[in-house]
């Protein structure tokens, strides 16, 4: 029954884009529809939930879902197959899920839009894409998927495309990811180079040299910086806030961005035999969260603060995968998705409400939006890991797993952990700053602040409740098993093991990491619950150049300006005056020159009378009978 | 056939051709310079006959049998030409013929 069920799943949002788009191509007058439009693209998300969620209910053993041929040649069989197993089953929920309730909340905040046909065509083909991602049982497939997801990143970041920023914020995320692609090209032809097949089940069973993991491992976390916004691929995530606030939610918080992380843990057979590539993806996790959270302490842009969070969380994760224990990232994405799209949907409400996304503009808002304001401090608790909040859960597993192979013999990971327990206190400190500032205090802005319509406040209702209650899925390692790992994710993804810790080391722990979020809390409340706008003045004048080189986004941008595109364009300029003068107009001059002289050295002899064509002819027979004649 | 009538033949046939090659290249009128063509294709339908008769094979004997068909319909095309030449310039010389000319 379910096997039947799936196709009709994955495809679902699939004829929702098909529907979409082309009807509303085809017959203009659809397009005022905006309320059914959103309708049937929520609907559709939804039942493909539904239906995914009766597959896990009924979930036995891993199982594909067979298309048909895709690429046949002798050389290379790919075909169009889908497994089916607890780990994409797993991510397949979140996405459906969390999209659905963004679909849901689209509809109120597109409700005013003129293009939303285009916008809810996107949407849902971004969660198909998305889906194939996740549940390609060969690396083509999944290379499809990926490529599908970045083209409708790019096709709703740019959805306002006629301000040529927005197009530009596109056409970054776009270039960015495409980097990211080619080491996804590499490492999948490495792959095939090396075992000749695709198919990720038959990759499992082979042994991998060394070299061969290191390398692949390297190229597919390349691919991962990319599509998961790590160092030093991450510049256009938070340009990606150009698009529309459910976008960012949905692509740049809760799925799209999931996806290296997924890719990590699909890989888990070859990462296990590469602890160089693994130690590396830490380093660069960590110091990903390290800075994106600097940098989000000082931001004044409510949009841009949420996507350096997002930078940063998901540097945790690409940490924990690292450190091996890739259910824990998964589990991380889990959390992060839930109250992530929250923040993000919380803040969507925020701009809906007043027009502007500068925190300065705002404050005081909890008083005239309730409901918003009260699931944003809730995604807040989350995000800084309050227990017994959904961040909590996944954060300390994180931690935890750090710690345990640091102290299992491999010290860097210790300092890893000391770096993420610092970013864990960051977190806390800028949510807290965010939320103090916006909804607390006295309103600064000029517009009148209200409630948005139930439409959108029940998808932050609904995600306010998976912020708390999401953790409970895997409970740490203090309170005894985790179903998430031990009973549902074990069955498809092989994790490191982890020196055990003691209990005390345990506890320790845990206190540790709600420790460094009561602390990143409490000075938050310390200056910006108590001072408001004032302290924040006052906290930026006392930091001199530093606020303005974090403000700056520690002027990254203008580095990769000068280190890459001013070269570019320097080298496109040379290659226009050589090539474009040698190549383009020098030598088809000379061989046009030298083409007509020689034309016109030919048609000397032509010269027209009889008696001289009578004498060539008989010289021409003579010649003829000479040659003839000497053979 | 005895192998001196062929070397007369063959003889015969090489002083027509030369007869008919000085011609063309000496002479400068259209009408001549025609019959000197026509000189020299029997010159070469002579070399045939007298190896047809010499091998006592048909083959040449036929050929030449299109080579005269050859030159009727030529005779036909040269002598309409020549005729129109001479309509149109009342000279049959064809050194100054060079209308045609690139």
């Amino acid at each position: 029954m379910v096997n039947q069920l799936l196709p009709l799943a994955l495809t679902l949002p699939a004829v929702g884009a098909a529907i979409l788009g082309i009807g509303a191509l085809w017959a203009p007058s659809l397009r005022a529809q905006r309320f059914l439009i959103g309708s049937i693209a929520t609907a559709l998300v939804g039942s493909s939930f539904i239906l995914f969620g009766i597959a896990f209910l009924q979930y036995q053993t891993p199982f594909y879902v067979e298309g048909w041929s895709w690429i046949a040649t002798e050389a290379v069989q790919v075909p169009l197959r889908f497994q089916i197993d607890t780990l994409s089953l797993w991510m397949c929920l979140i996405v459906t899920g969390v999209g659905a309730l963004i679909h849901l909340y689209s509809i109120g905040y597109m409700g005013e839009e003129e293009g939303a046909w285009r916008y809810f065509a996107f949407l849902n083909l971004f969660i198909f894409a998305m889906l194939v991602l996740v549940l390609a049982d060969s690396l083509p497939l999944l290379f499809l998927g990926w490529e599908g997801v970045g083209a409708c990143s790019y096709f709703l970041i740019g959805y306002w495309f006629q301000d040529s920023a927005n197009a530009q914020a596109a056409q970054k995320a776009f270039i960015m990811n495409r980097i990211g692609d080619l080491g996804l090209l590499a490492g999948m032809i490495w792959l095939y180079a090396e075992t000749g097949t695709f198919d990720i089940d038959q990759l499992k069973g082979y042994i991998y040299s060394g070299d061969v993991a290191v390398g692949v491992g390297l190229l597919f976390f390349l691919a991962a910086t990319g599509k998961s916004a790590q160092i030093p691929l991450y510049t256009w995530l938070p340009d990606a806030m150009a698009g529309p606030t459910p976008v960012s939610a949905l692509i740049h918080a809760a799925t799209m961005v999931t996806a290296g992380v997924y890719l990590t843990a699909r890989m888990d057979f070859l990462y296990n035999s590469a602890p160089e590539a693994l130690g590396l993806m830490t380093g660069i996790g960590a110091l990903t969260a390290l800075l994106a959270a600097l940098i989000a302490t000082r931001q004044y842009d409510i949009k841009r603060i949420l996507a350096y969070s997002t930078v940063s969380q998901l540097g945790f994760m690409f940490a924990a995968a690292g450190a091996g224990a890739y259910t824990a990232a998964i589990f991380h994405v889990f959390t992060h998705a839930f109250f992530k799209a929250l923040l993000f949907l919380g803040s969507g409400s925020v701009i809906h409400a007043i027009g502007t996304q500068d925190i300065r503009q705002m404050g005081g808002l909890r008083s005239y939006m309730p409901l918003t304001g009260w699931t944003f401090w809730m995604g807040t608790l989350a995000i800084a890991g309050l227990p017994p909040l959904a961040g909590f859960f996944s954060k300390d597993e994180i931690l935890h797993a750090l710690y345990a192979r640091g102290t299992g013999g491999e010290g860097a990971y210790l300092v890893y952990w000391v770096i993420l327990l610092i970013t864990a206190f960051l977190t806390a400190f800028y949510m807290g700053r965010l939320s103090w500032l916006v909804f607390e205090g006295k309103y600064r802005g000029e517009a009148a602040p209200h409630e948005s319509p139930a439409v959108m406040t029940l998808p932050l209702l609904l995600l306010g409740i998976g912020s708390i209650g999401a953790g409970f899925v895997s409970l740490s390692p203090l309170f005894g098993s985790s179903w998430l790992r031990e009973h549902w994710l074990s069955q498809s993804v092989k994790e490191l093991s982890l020196p055990s810790l003691t209990h005390s080391a345990e506890t320790f722990l845990i206190f540790l990491s709600v420790g460094a979020g009561i602390g990143g809390l409490g000075a938050a409340w310390w200056l910006f619950g108590r001072g408001g706008i004032e302290a924040e003045e006052r906290l930026s004048a006392s930091l001199g150049q530093l606020h303005h080189l974090l403000e700056a986004q520690l002027r990254v941008d203008a580095l990769y300006e000068r280190a890459f595109i001013q070269p570019y364009y320097v080298l496109a300029d040379l290659a226009k005056d050589v090539w474009g003068v040698w190549v383009g107009r020098l030598l088809p001059q000379g061989l046009a020159q030298s083409l007509e002289r020689l034309g016109k050295a030919l048609v000397q002899p032509q010269v027209g009378s009889l008696p001289a064509y009578l004498t060539y002819l008989i010289l021409g027979g003579l010649l003829f009978l000479i040659w003839t004649l000497s053979l | 056939m005895r192998p001196e009538i062929l070397y007369f033949s063959l003889t015969l046939a090489a002083a027509l051709f030369s007869l008919g090659l000085l011609g063309l290249l000496l002479r400068r009128n259209l009408l001549l310079a025609f019959l000197c063509v026509e000189l020299m294709l029997n010159a070469a339908n002579l070399n045939f006959l007298a190896f047809s008769r010499y091998h006592n094979e048909p083959t040449g004997a036929v050929f030449v049998l299109f080579g005269i068909c050859l030159a009727a319909v030529e005779a036909v095309i040269g002598l309409g030409l020549i005729v129109r030449t001479f309509r149109a310039h009342q000279d049959l010389g064809y050194t100054n013929l060079s209308a045609l000319r690139w």
